[in-house]
């Protein structure tokens, strides 16, 4: 009986083997010539199978595939990219020139027609991407060969800023004729994706054709790897050149290893200690800024994200240009907090609140308890509640809560905090956690998004930013680091600002 | 024979509709409003507009009553259609399917494995029952029972893929991936085989018929083959198929270590991102296969031993 046992397994292991499509092959990092082959492990697989309008274009972006009209460099800026050109030649039109001679990686030529496609896709999907959809964009039509017309049914000072998110990223007309998006061939990019295999992995080569020169690398290879101990044991083991988000808690075991080298990059994203502004205790400013004053930053940075990020100075990162100048990190002033709460009527031994802390970023419950203790100091009695962010959300958009502690970007598709704002701070905002209504702010926030001078619009921006930490709003604690890994051998990366370029020409392996 | 396959069939199908009730109302069960976090697995935003949340319930009919949206999915599921994912509106049936054969893959490996060791663990100790032999493999079984995947598999990691260099550490893309992911996944069930082989075979030796073979002058090695394996196999049988059953969607912990695309994975990522389709008919599938299997061991049974009456089974 054992032997037909045995024969049946191995029957069956050898089918499902040759059904599950496996090759021979080990599928490590084989150079396969001069260039070389170097794989990616980035975080998340697909969720939306590619369409343009969902993160997913973050991921096609970073595999060096998906390519916009215009770029933002590694100093923020904008710069061109598939176009050349950008006007506003009316307030409610805007000139795009297309740059000559760029073609899909099929051979097909990147023509107004095929632009002005790729785009009026994405105003006819079901779920439009926020930074182009209908509510903001009237049409794009091609009006010669090279040159694209972008109407909206408002003046848009944004709209070059839009034109740079991976959602408007640029398409042959092909990759949209099935029920899916068609990713191969179909880019302008760097690299062509050759193969897929789902939840897996990219598999890519050099474009020979590509617009912005010789690309060094031959082959290369995304990995969609979920867990983020696995991706940094790939990394030690030479699995993988580059990996994402490597997790805070491996960093002393990798800053060791000297094959590998460590980047990091302030992200525009900050962990926040929201305060529920509608109800006691929270909805007394002077009780907010007693809390602010009792809090200290430094020891969190250090202690819990392991010096991968920065002490907050307000919503926005001081290095951003939206931050106030010369803004300095909360430090804990005890006297301080005891005589605002003294000014609010509120005895700190009779103040007790529930603070709410998210398991999914596992650092955040860690924080909370940072600041339970040093909120015990003042004699303030912290009760943490941890769960799942989507069973804790309903309660921070009904306003049930105390308090929650939330790592928030304020920078999604646009390189603009306005739309942060306009969600998070305004009275009808369709994410104010914080329950924060005030109509001076409100009406400082609609007036700086308007605003069409970049400069004057960030200088709204400091104001803006100023205010919300002077009335601490809510607390901010942190500015969060993105942490890269990437074998020491590798050259030309960089980390960018916004995660949006991983593999590009010029990568190489040395 | 005939009666009981008949019999078979009609509980069959009673348990299917039992358990497509479940599949359905199970992903229901979390926290949150669907729409939203199927809006938020799409754009890493949680920032969204009422109007979008709403247009998005009314597009996936989530405003109907909890029954109809039951008997139109049914409808659909017994044709074997279980509509699209919601982040990827990719048909489910394209999902599943690769992510199942990777799970099939590996649950065979892990469980043969086992076994491979199991047997003759188990078999040398029922021999020696009470020596030093029996006592060392009874720690081994006991030690592999108790040792978490959670820790056993990143031990994997650090020493055969980082230290040593010899096998990958994750991803699915050769027959090399599978060796650590299975051994992982091995241990448990390799101890309980042990247990379960050690305790039948004790028994079998223990029976008249084994002396009565040994005194027809046989010798011990294939009295064991002949007339002890055979009849000790019936609880081994029943715990593979049990684990078998069980690693088709049970692998979950192991499957996102290893970077493995199985249908673990692929159900972890459903939930996260309440994929309310996927969860349904992955859940659908594993259940039904699980009761199949069942079905079939209860089957192979009156093969093994012809002793057992099926009616009885």
């Amino acid at each position: 009986m054992t032997r037909i046992l045995w024969a049946t397994g191995v029957a069956l292991l050898a089918t499902t083997l040759s059904a599950c499509g496996m090759n021979t092959g080990t599928g490590g990092a084989a150079a396969a010539g001069g260039g070389g082959h170097l794989v990616y492990a980035e975080q998340l697989a697909p969720a939306a199978a590619w369409a343009p309008e969902t993160d997913d274009a973050h991921r096609l972006r970073r595999a060096g595939c998906l390519e916009t009209l215009l770029g933002i460099g590694y100093d923020g800026e904008l710069e061109p990219m598939l176009a050349t050109e950008w006007n506003q030649v009316e307030p409610t039109t805007w000139e795009i020139t297309l740059r000559e001679g760029v073609t899909f990686q099929d051979g097909t030529p990147m023509d107004a027609e095929a632009v002005a496609g790729s785009l009026n896709h994405l105003l006819e999907v079901k779920t439009p991407a926020r930074s182009f959809n209908p509510d903001i964009i009237s049409k794009v039509t091609a009006t010669d060969e090279s040159t694209v017309q972008i109407s909206t049914p408002e003046p848009d000072a944004l709209l070059p800023l839009r034109l740079a998110s991976p959602n408007t990223g640029i398409l042959a007309p092909k990759a949209f004729e099935g029920a899916q998006i068609d990713i191969q061939g179909t880019c302008t990019g760097p690299f062509t994706v050759t193969e897929e295999v789902p939840q897996q992995s990219l598999a890519l080569k050099a474009n020979e054709n590509y617009w912005g020169g010789d690309v060094a690398l031959d082959t290369a290879e995304v990995r969609f790897v979920v867990d983020g101990g696995t991706r940094a044991t790939q990394l030690q083991a030479g699995e993988v050149q580059i990996a994402k988000s490597v997790p805070v808690a491996n960093l002393s075991s990798l800053e060791g290893d000297t094959n590998l080298e460590i980047p990091q990059i302030g992200l525009p994203r900050t962990t926040v200690m929201l305060l529920n502004n509608s109800r006691p205790p929270f909805d007394d400013p002077l009780v907010r800024q007693a809390i602010q004053k009792a809090i200290d930053t430094q020891p969190i940075v250090d202690g819990v994200y392991e010096g991968a990020g920065t002490p907050a100075v307000g919503p926005f990162r001081p290095d951003s240009g939206w931050a106030p100048e010369g803004a300095e990190a909360i430090s804990a002033n005890l006297d301080e907090a005891r005589s605002l709460l003294d000014q609010a009527g509120v005895d700190p031994e009779e103040l007790t609140f529930e603070l709410q802390a998210y398991i999914d970023r596992p650092e955040l419950p860690d924080v909370a308890t940072v600041i339970q203790a040093q909120l015990a100091e003042l004699g303030v009695k912290v009760e943490i509640k941890s769960g799942e962010a989507a069973a804790l959300e309903p309660s921070w958009l009904e306003g049930d809560y105390d308090a929650t502690l939330v790592s928030r970007g304020y920078l999604t598709d646009m390189a603009d905090p306005g739309g942060y704002l306009l969600s998070d701070w305004t009275c009808k905002g369709s994410y104010n956690m914080a329950q924060y209504c005030d109509p001076e702010t409100d009406r400082m926030i609609k007036e700086a998004v308007a605003l069409e001078d970049e400069a004057a619009r960030a200088e709204a921006y400091r104001e803006i930013a100023a205010k919300l930490n002077g009335e601490a709003a809510s607390i901010w604690l942190q500015h969060e680091n993105a942490v890269w890994g990437t074998q020491a051998g590798v050259k030309g990366f960089q980390p960018h600002p916004l995660d949006a370029y991983v593999l590009t020409a010029g990568l190489s392996l040395g | 024979m005939l009666m009981f396959l008949l019999r078979r069939s009609l509980v069959l199908s009673v348990t299917l509709l039992v358990i497509s009730v479940l599949a359905f109302l199970i992903p229901y069960a979390g926290e949150g409003d669907p729409a939203r976090k199927i809006l938020q697995a799409r754009v890493n935003d949680p920032g969204l507009e009422p109007a979008q949340v709403e247009a998005l319930t009314r597009e996936l009919g989530l405003d109907r009553p909890i029954f109809v949206q039951y008997f139109d999915w049914l409808k659909q599921a017994v044709t074997g259609d279980f509509g699209f994912s919601y982040t990827s509106r990719t048909p489910v049936g394209e999902l599943v399917t690769p992510a199942l054969s990777v799970s099939i893959t590996l649950a065979l490996a892990a469980l043969l494995l086992a076994l491979v060791f199991a047997l003759p663990l188990g078999i040398a100790a029922a021999t020696r029952r009470g020596g030093r032999l029996d006592n060392a493999i009874t720690f081994i079984s006991q030690s592999a029972v108790s040792a978490p995947e959670y820790w056993v598999g990143p031990v994997l990691v650090l020493v055969f893929a980082r230290y040593l260099g010899w096998l990958p550490s994750g991803g699915w893309t050769g027959p090399a991936f599978i060796v650590l992911p299975a051994v992982a996944l091995s241990l448990r069930p390799l101890g309980y085989f042990t247990q379960v082989t050690r305790a039948a075979m004790s028994e079998v030796l223990a029976a008249p018929y084994i002396t009565a073979a040994r005194s027809r002058g046989l010798s011990f090695p294939v009295t064991l083959l002949r007339h002890g394996l055979r009849n000790s196999m019936l609880p081994v049988m029943t715990l593979f198929s049990f684990w078998f059953a069980g690693l088709l969607g049970g692998a979950v912990v192991i499957e996102v270590i290893f970077n493995v695309p199985g249908m673990g994975r692929l159900l972890y990522t459903a939930v996260v991102n309440n994929d309310v389709p996927v969860i349904q008919g992955g859940l659908m599938l594993i259940l039904t296969l699980a009761v199949l299997i069942n079905t079939v061991t209860d089957l192979l049974y009156s093969v093994l031993n012809p002793a057992i009456k099926v009616t009885n089974a």
